[in-house]
């Protein structure tokens, strides 16, 4: 058990390499540099130009740049952000709160709405329900983003006026940051309720927009999940030891279901980190990826190295956080090597 | 009155190919402290049986007509919670594939554990101290130190002897042992049914044994019944069927046991059993052996063959003897 997860962590390296070296090489592929950008369109004097690219270190040949850059980032700085010369880290970590909220409250919802969904479409299954549980799967996972969003904007913000169209709280609250999570901060500002109210408002359309192909793939899996497990021999042994229908349902057969299901929510959790790019950019929500969205604009190349960088390294935590949960779940891991 | 009677049970299936009668008027009797077997080819319909005891048959079957009286109350006429109350506690039942049949996800336990809670409702230190109890009953050796395993960590035997720990945890009167050797290793066969053997003596339950293999079942039961499409085509004292085998199904499925069945002095025209059990959505007219069997006359198949008695406490469902007299 011990040599399993030693090993899983040592898979960890590569995997961050890799991921920084993707970002490294692809912003490098997009025309444009960050100095000209700096600069504006009619760029400048060239010694001046010049000077800059010494400065930022991006006129050394590009294995030397990756691996000054790598060696760096091993001691744990990634540079500064070109555009506001603050560090990439504190520019990270100040933007990364109003992400996880948006991606937490996207997870929650679609597994509180998704699990009993594909619960109830298996135990009836070929009903109506489980047709309609599936079809609206189909069409949330299939549905285009971008499109989503939009129509949400347009029906809800512009034409109902319900919620508000973007960003994350209205600008005559004041709330002193304190954990980074408005859902938390605005309870403990002066404004209190009034001011969570807000916030929760604010986070409706872009969670619901986030949260649509999670909660597909959710219901989905959860039905399929059940249905397979339904069949096994030990729930017919529950069913023959006298069990209730809810025991043999909740506790025997749900339990093995959920091995794959903690699966996809754990590759589900990746997908909302990087799923807020389009997200983020369409409610013009201040979290990482609009932050990245505008830095790839800007060449802003320690801002994409880093915070892909940074991306990745949650993404493998997770991961792990998964392979623990299983153990947990299931005990034929813990014995397995 | 007996323990436990089927009276004309009819169960159907709907299926791809169309609703298949898998069983048909299927009746017998188990009385108190009997050990009964159920042996048939495979498909013939012993699960099926088994299963409706229960009322746990799949989502497709229908139970077209008959009854199945436990104690004189039609099983099929109780309500879900009366039904949930019997399972488990007065009649249970344990299966083929012992490692598939324990939930990988809870321990040992727990899971023997939880028929107790559920019907009797102990708690605590009685409840494991119970299941101590019956692990060491079922021979499971060091049991205290057996509680916290898991199903990965048991053998098939020591899987089949937690599984018959949890269906006797209730004192049942009937324990339905549904192929509860087949997935096992010979030796530990031998010991599951010496196990069950000692057990049903202990308490004085009544044991139904189902099996294909028809020596299985004649060591180990009174009395047996015999299946064939659905069909039970040969009933009798376990002794008189092995000896004096009625039905040409049946005197097939002794020929092909091995040395100590063989009959004396008694020629087989059937080697083994030559072709399949029959597809049950396209049954043959008339008997349903008839496809398969040497002695068929024009009369097998010109119409359907009743159970008749022969003698004294047997049946057989075969009109061979009525027209040749006996070979
Ligand atoms: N859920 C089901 N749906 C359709 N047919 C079934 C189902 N369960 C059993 N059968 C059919 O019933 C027949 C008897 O099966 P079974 O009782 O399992 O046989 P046995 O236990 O004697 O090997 C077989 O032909 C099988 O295909
Ligand atoms: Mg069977």
């Amino acid at each position: 058990m011990l040599f399993v997860f030693l090993r899983k962590f040592l898979l960890v390296i590569p995997t961050l390499i890799g991921a920084s070296l993707i970002a490294f090489a692809l912003i490098r592929l997009v025309p444009g540099d960050p100095v000209l950008n700096l600069l504006g369109e009619r760029g400048g004097n060239p010694q001046v130009v010049a000077e800059m690219r010494a400065k930022l270190g991006i006129d050394k040949p590009l294995a030397e740049q990756y691996w000054i850059f790598l060696k760096n980032a091993l001691h744990g700085d990634l540079g500064d952000s070109i555009v506001s010369n603050r560090p990439v880290a504190e520019e990270f970590w100040s933007r990364f709160p109003a992400t996880l909220e948006l991606a937490g409250v996207s997870l929650v919802w679609s597994i509180l709405l998704g699990l009993p969904l594909g619960i109830l479409a298996a135990l009836r299954r070929n009903s109506a329900l489980d047709y309609s549980v599936i079809g609206v799967s189909l069409i949330g996972y299939s549905m285009p983003i971008f499109w989503w969003g939009l129509i949400l904007v347009i029906v809800f913000s512009v034409q109902l006026g319900w919620f508000p169209v973007s960003g994350r709280l209205s600008v005559f609250f004041e709330v002193p940051p304190k954990t980074g999570f408005l859902l938390v901060d605005s309870l403990l500002s002066e404004e209190g309720w009034s001011a969570f109210v807000d916030a929760v408002k604010h986070l409706v359309l872009p969670s619901i927009v986030l949260g649509t192909i999670p909660l597909a793939v959710m219901a989905r899996m959860t039905r399929s999940s059940l249905l397979e497990v339904l069949g096994e021999d030990y729930v017919r042994t529950a069913k023959a030891k006298g069990l209730s229908w809810f025991r043999v349902v909740y506790v025997h057969a749900l339990r093995n279901a959920l091995i794959p299901i903690v699966t996809v929510v754990g590759l589900m959790v990746g997908a909302l980190l990087t799923g807020a790019v389009l997200t983020e950019t369409i409610f013009s929500w201040p979290g990482i990826g609009r932050w990245l969205v505008k830095s790839v604009e800007a060449r802003d190349y320690p801002v994409i190295q880093g915070g892909v960088l940074y991306l990745a390294f949650l993404i493998v935590m997770v991961n792990l956080i998964v392979d623990l949960t299983y153990l947990w779940i299931y005990p034929r891991m813990r014995s397995r090597t | 009155m007996s323990l436990l009677q089927v009276q004309n049970l009819n169960i159907d299936f709907s299926t791809t190919q169309g609703v298949v009668n898998v069983l048909r008027d299927v009746s017998f009797h188990l009385n108190e402290g009997e050990a009964l077997g159920l042996v048939g080819e495979s498909g013939s319909g012993k699960s099926v049986t088994s299963l409706a005891v229960f009322d746990l048959l799949a989502s497709n079957a229908q139970v077209r007509s008959g009854q199945i009286l436990f104690r004189g109350r039609n099983i099929f006429g109780l309500s879900e919670v009366e039904k949930v109350k019997i399972r488990g506690s007065e009649i249970s039942m344990i299966f083929q594939d012992p490692m598939t049949s324990l939930n990988p996800c809870f321990n040992v336990e727990y899971q023997v554990g939880e028929v107790l809670r559920m019907h009797q409702g102990l708690e605590g230190s009685s409840l494991r101290d119970r299941v101590i109890e019956l692990l060491a009953k079922v021979g499971i050796p060091d049991p205290q130190s057996r509680l916290k395993t898991y199903p990965h960590e048991l053998s098939g035997g020591m899987s089949q002897r937690v599984m018959i720990a949890m269906a006797i945890a209730c004192s049942p009167k009937i324990l339905i042992a549904d192929e509860p050797t087949t997935a096992l290793d010979v030796t530990i066969q031998k010991q599951i049914l010496s196990l069950l053997q000692k057990l049903r003596k202990e308490t004085g339950m009544s044991l139904i044994l189902v099996s294909h293999d028809l020596g299985v079942i004649a060591q180990n039961t009174d009395r047996l019944l015999v299946m064939y499409a659905g069909e039970i085509v040969e009933e009798g004292r376990s002794s008189d069927v092995i000896q004096r085998p009625l039905h040409p199904y049946t005197e097939g499925l002794l020929k092909c046991l091995p040395g100590a069945y063989k009959l004396e002095g008694r020629q087989f025209r059937l080697p083994t059993i030559p072709g399949i059990v029959p597809n049950l959505a396209e049954r043959p007219q008339g008997c349903q052996l008839s496809p398969r069997c040497p002695y068929k006359f024009q009369a097998c198949v010109n119409g359907a063959i009743v159970l008749g008695a022969v003698g004294d406490a047997r049946h057989v469902r075969c009109i061979k003897e009525d027209l040749h007299g006996p070979a």
